[in-house]
């Protein structure tokens, strides 16, 4: 049984962005595999923990230069990896990443495909159910649990919403999408590390998935980012002074109710 | 002025709040709506039949299949084809993120998420918040329409009803062409507020001190009206479950008072509540990050201070 599991490289979430002309400049900005993605391989690997005849495969659309994170997914168990890096692909459009991705996913002939709920740069949340759909396969998105029953070739999944929890059954093959919690995520053990260098590690190009140019280029984008900016700082606050703590719990509450009028 | 559609949700017999903030945001977008619904219940439908749409259908559920992707992508295509509108509306919600990507997947049109602002022009201008609101980014459609955007709650406001009503169509969507099902919804616990529609919402951090003390938290929401919230700390020492967790990699919310306590303020927090209408911090440590934003601080003990909180605001109540 093969799994794919696709992620994508976002900024670290510590880092300060900056600009320049108006978009975020990300050339010194340290990236790192995308944190909901990492509860995607954890589940893909799980499974692989129980079946030894599963091999996961990790797919990204991305420059070659994700090869650091990508091989840390390799350390994790991930048995293989594929990065497409061609000028041709919009990556900033999700539709155009996930024909590519389907197209890697086709040929692998996976039963799942695990991805994360969303992207944290741009939060689109696309990308993963556009590989669904071009694959036209089902997909679950936001999964906090997740249980496959290979031999049935049905599965159970829960994700929470406003309502309350929702419980989802389908058939395989399904795209899952990864909410935090679904799992806790692996560390890479020094063997692991050792061995990811050796595992097959493909660099491809846009020709070597059979998806054409045309259908994932930049003018196929339907939206236009026009200006990136930092957002107003908030007015700096006020710490409420007071000899006792009970003094500054009221002056809190009344400025609560009569400055700020929230109570 | 142009067409628009939108997706509304109903939780029982109530419509969703973001279902009237979607009738504001298509009022800003265009001069008649049409609405599409899905739900078991004739109140919720009368409610949406109230919010001045020109149409309403609902994809009705059918023995215990209540949300289909798939189908409901499908069923919203053929509308999209018959009203031809410009715009197609969806609140950033768990199933209206899905339904709203699954569409753009299946026709390929333009798709915009977790809009928060909408400057007016020819074609308007769509404003998100990107990496976890350390950037403000600005976005227009390109090409024909319709285009789609989901937006997010608690950031328009709600429209009220407008008393013409109208007639509702049922749609059957065809589930067995479904691949995966919604069976089943857990209802939350009476009482439990969800964070993402809460206006006032108290959160735990590290500084609580233990799993324990965050009874005081739930006695402080059951008392006010709040909904509880925490750091992802604690959600990971297990202390709280991470549906409270606030957030990059929990919850965003956007409460008219959000206090934290014992929350230092890292990034990742900030990211989940600075679009707080007034934030109160509550931190021993003066130079905790979390006062930088916040409107109000106290430097104190949250275990001394929640407690007084509470029986302040009951007090001035009265
Ligand atoms: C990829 C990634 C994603 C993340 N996503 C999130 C997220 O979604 N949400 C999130 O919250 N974090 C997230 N984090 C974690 C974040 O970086 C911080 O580690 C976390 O927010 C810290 O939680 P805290 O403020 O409760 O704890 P701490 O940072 O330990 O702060 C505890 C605070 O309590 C104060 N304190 C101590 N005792 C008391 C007392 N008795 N009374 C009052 N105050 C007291 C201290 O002064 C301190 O400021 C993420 C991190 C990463 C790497
Ligand atoms: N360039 C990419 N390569 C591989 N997977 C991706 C890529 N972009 C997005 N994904 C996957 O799709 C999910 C949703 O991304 P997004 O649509 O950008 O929010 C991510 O969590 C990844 O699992």
């Amino acid at each position: 049984m093969n799994i794919a599991v696709i992620t994508k490289i976002v900024p670290d979430t510590e880092a300060r962005l900056t600009l320049a002309s108006e978009r975020v400049d990300l050339s010194s900005v340290e990236m790192v595999i995308n944190p909901f993605d990492e509860y995607g391989l954890e589940e893909a690997l799980k499974i692989k923990d129980s079946d030894e005849n599963a091999k996961v495969c990790v797919l990204m659309v991305g420059p070659e230069s994700v090869r650091k994170q990508v091989v840390s997914c390799l350390a994790l168990g991930a048995d293989e990896a594929v990065v497409i890096d061609d000028e041709a692909i919009d990556g900033g459009n999700p539709l155009a990443v996930a024909e590519v991705l389907a197209a890697e996913v086709k040929k692998l002939d996976s039963t799942l495909v695990f991805a994360g709920k969303q992207g944290v740069d741009y939060d689109w949340g696309l990308t993963a159910i556009a590989v669904a759909q071009k694959l036209n396969w089902p997909h679950v998105g936001v999964v906090k649990e997740f249980t496959p029953d290979f031999a049935a070739g049905t599965f159970t999944a829960v994700t929470e919403a406003d309502e309350g929890d929702l419980t989802f059954t389908g058939s395989l093959p399904a795209v899952i999408t990864a909410e935090k919690g679904l799992n806790t995520p692996r560390y890479a053990s020094l063997k692991g590390i050792m061995k990811a260098k050796k595992k097959p590690f493909a660099v491809h190009k846009l020709a070597d998935t059979g998806v054409d140019a045309t259908a994932v280029g930049a003018d196929q984008a339907r939206l236009e980012e026009v200006q990136a900016a930092h957002p107003p700082a908030r007015e700096p606050g006020r710490i409420i002074e007071g000899e006792e703590v009970l003094d500054r719990v009221c002056e809190l509450v009344r400025v609560l109710r009569e400055e700020a009028k929230v109570l | 002025m142009a067409k628009t559609l939108v997706y509304l949700e109903a939780k029982g017999d109530e419509l969703k709040k973001i279902s009237r903030e979607m009738m504001t945001v298509a009022r800003m977008l265009g001069d008649s709506a049409a609405g599409v619904i899905s739900t078991g219940s004739d109140a919720a439908l009368a409610s949406a039949g109230k919010l001045g749409l020109k149409k309403l259908a609902n994809l009705a559920p059918e023995n215990g299949k209540l949300y289909a992707a798939e189908a409901f992508a499908a069923e919203l295509a053929k509308l999209v084809e018959a009203e031809a509108p410009a715009y197609i509306i969806f609140g950033q919600t768990n199933l209206g993120r899905d339904l709203a990507a699954r569409l753009a997947a299946t026709t390929g049109v333009g798709y915009m998420s977790d809009v928060t602002a909408i400057e007016p022009g020819e074609p308007p201008t769509f404003v998100k918040p990107l990496y976890a609101g350390k950037i403000i980014g600005k976005f227009r459609f390109k090409g024909e329409p319709p285009h789609i955007l989901t937006i997010r709650p608690n950031i328009f406001s709600p429209s009220d009803a407008t008393g013409a009503e109208v007639a509702t169509e049922t749609v059957q969507p065809d589930y067995t062409s479904a691949r995966s099902v919604l069976t089943s919804i857990a209802e939350k616990a009476a009482g439990m507020i969800d964070l993402r529609e809460a206006t006032v919402i108290i959160s735990g951090g590290r500084g609580i001190g233990e799993a324990a003390n965050f009874q005081m938290l739930f006695d402080f929401a059951e008392k006010t009206g709040a909904a509880v919230g925490a750091s992802r700390a604690v959600v990971d020492e297990g202390w709280i479950e991470h549906a409270h967790q606030v957030g990059q990699t929990g919850k965003t919310v956007n409460p008219t008072l959000y206090i934290a306590c014992g929350i230092s303020g890292a990034i990742q927090h900030l990211a989940g509540m600075q679009t707080s209408k007034c934030i109160v911090a509550i931190n021993t440590n003066e130079s905790a990050p979390i006062f930088k934003v916040a409107d109000y601080g106290i430097v104190g003990d949250c275990k001394e201070v929640v407690p007084l909180l509470l029986e302040e605001i009951l007090k001035s109540r009265g």
